[in-house]
């Protein structure tokens, strides 16, 4: 390959082709992990899902355990949503959804993620750890310990859960959960949390807009009382 | 096209004085406390959904209200391992349980809790490129069974006038608890020659070569059942252990489709 792939981001001048875009001659895929434009990384804007994915570069198997919370809708005598005078859907209580994501210590499958629904439930609260404690375990590493020992978990710690009312996060955004390699901490495991918001995305891609396609798939199959997503 | 989208996730790490800008800042964004670090755009993502469509017999529905569950408005509790194999031949198993969470006669309530307790999951998104979605090898779908179902056996007593009797007897119960779905068996010409769960055209076909971007989305349609003796009781689930076929549909019958949008 002439151009080299050190020069990606001059890679059409460079090679005197400037009616060919970069799709022509990568995969879509990894021109979306340099330029983007390809596929969404947010199910926003269109689509209203929230997207928590998970990312392990501990070279170790990590299990992530993923917990959201949402405001479940009330139903009233005739079994159907209502809402209030302001026009707000009336919520009766708060439910937990705790998600347990598998990754691997190599690979592609390092990483993973689960579509929350946040149209008529909205989720409130994104973290880690099972009931989104500080004591909780938020991963479950399961390395070689001597003597063929069992993996062990990594408290939350400071890893704050991210809340809707603060601002944290909205629907139609994507959340990144992070382990990583860190001396010093529990486990010689660091966590960190990223979030790409929905509303600065685009709405339109040269690839599949994969997100806003599952939605409207779904809710074609099952009509009005879908089972999300 | 925008050309720093691998610049503009927001750093929300909180270590060390994570607690003192949780406490000055109301929202890390407002503050702009961001550290600058960033992490690599997606390449682009497969969702692998898992769709329960199915359904609960009316008959198996009157006995839960009989027992005090109301289940009209249920959903059986299935149950699938999916692997999902990247070019890179690493794989994922995803275990999909979707279904209602209480959905078990009340008096097994208590010990269904390990099954029916389970977080419910019914998709992954996966990063690309994905090489192939399919039933985990050597795993069955499954679904959860909510009422004891009765084992009877036909029996031949004799009577005090010496005449032989036969009537069925009571042997064992079967538990309320997860079921695999099994497929139809069939001869060497394809001919059915036990028929269970599944068809062997309804069975969860594999999907190879996913396009970057694609929603693979696993639906399963079908009616969950039990089985009635009806020389016994047509009202309580009940079934003769020596009724091979009887056995072998506990649960009912169901077809998986796979379709990639």
């Amino acid at each position: 390959m002439g151009c080299g792939a050190l020069g990606l981001l001059s890679f059409v001048p460079a090679c005197g082709n400037t009616s060919a875009d970069a799709s022509s001659f990568f995969n879509p895929a990894f021109i979306n992990t340099f330029w983007g434009g390809q596929f969404p990384l947010t199910p926003g804007p269109g689509a209203a899902y929230v997207l928590v994915r998970v990312v392990n570069e501990t070279n170790q198997q990590v299990e992530f355990i993923v917990t959201i919370e949402r405001e479940v809708l009330a139903v009233n005598e005739d079994g159907e949503f209502f809402q209030d005078e302001s026009g707000n859907w009336v919520t009766n209580k708060v439910q937990e959804e705790p998600v347990s994501i598998q990754t691997t210590a190599t690979g592609q499958s390092t990483e993973g993620g689960v579509l929350f629904p946040c149209s008529d439930s909205p989720v409130t609260v994104v973290g880690l750890g099972e009931d989104l404690l500080p004591t909780d375990s938020a991963v479950f590493v399961d390395g070689d310990g001597a003597g063929g020992a069992a993996g062990f978990g990594v408290p939350v710690g400071n890893l704050n859960p991210l809340t809707l009312e603060s601002g944290n996060f909205n629907c139609g955004d994507t959340i990144i959960y992070q382990a990583f390699i860190s001396t010093g901490q529990v486990g010689g495991v660091g966590l960190a949390v990223y979030l790409l918001p929905g509303s600065e995305q685009p709405d339109e891609f040269t690839g599949p807009d994969t997100f806003v396609n599952l939605e409207d798939y779904l809710l074609a199959q099952s009509g009005d009382d879908d089972e999300e997503p | 096209m925008h050309s720093d989208w691998n610049s503009t996730f927001r750093f929300l790490r909180r270590r060390g004085i994570g607690w003192w800008l949780a406490i000055s800042c109301p929202a890390v964004f407002i503050c702009g406390c961001n550290t600058g670090t960033t992490i690599s755009n997606a390449p682009g993502h497969v969702v692998v959904a898992f769709n329960n469509q199915t359904d609960i017999d009316e008959k198996l529905l009157n006995y839960l209200a009989s027992v005090g569950l109301d289940a009209s408005s249920m959903l059986p509790r299935v149950r699938v391992d999916v692997r999902i194999t990247f070019t890179d031949q690493s794989f994922t198993i995803v275990e999909f349980v979707t279904g209602s969470e209480n959905l078990v006669e009340p008096d097994y309530a208590a010990q269904a809790s390990t099954d029916l307790d389970q977080p419910p999951l019914n998709n992954f998104v996966g990063n690309c490129d994905v090489a192939r979605v399919e039933l985990d090898p050597g795993a069955s779908a499954e679904i959860y069974i909510p009422a004891e179902i009765i084992q009877y056996q036909l029996v031949e007593t004799t009577s005090q006038g010496g005449q032989t009797v036969t009537d069925f007897e009571q042997r064992g119960v079967i538990n309320p608890a997860f079921r695999p779905l099994q497929v139809d068996e069939t001869d060497d010409r394809g001919h059915v020659t036990l028929r269970r769960n599944i068809g062997v055209r309804d069975v969860l076909s594999p999907v190879p070569d996913v396009i970057c971007g694609s929603n693979v989305v696993i639906t399963v349609n079908g009616t969950l059942t039990v089985p009635f003796l009806d020389p016994v009781s047509q009202d309580v689930p009940s079934v003769d252990q020596d009724d091979e076929e009887t056995n072998a549909q506990i649960g009912g019958r169901f077809e998986f489709n796979v379709s990639v949008q």
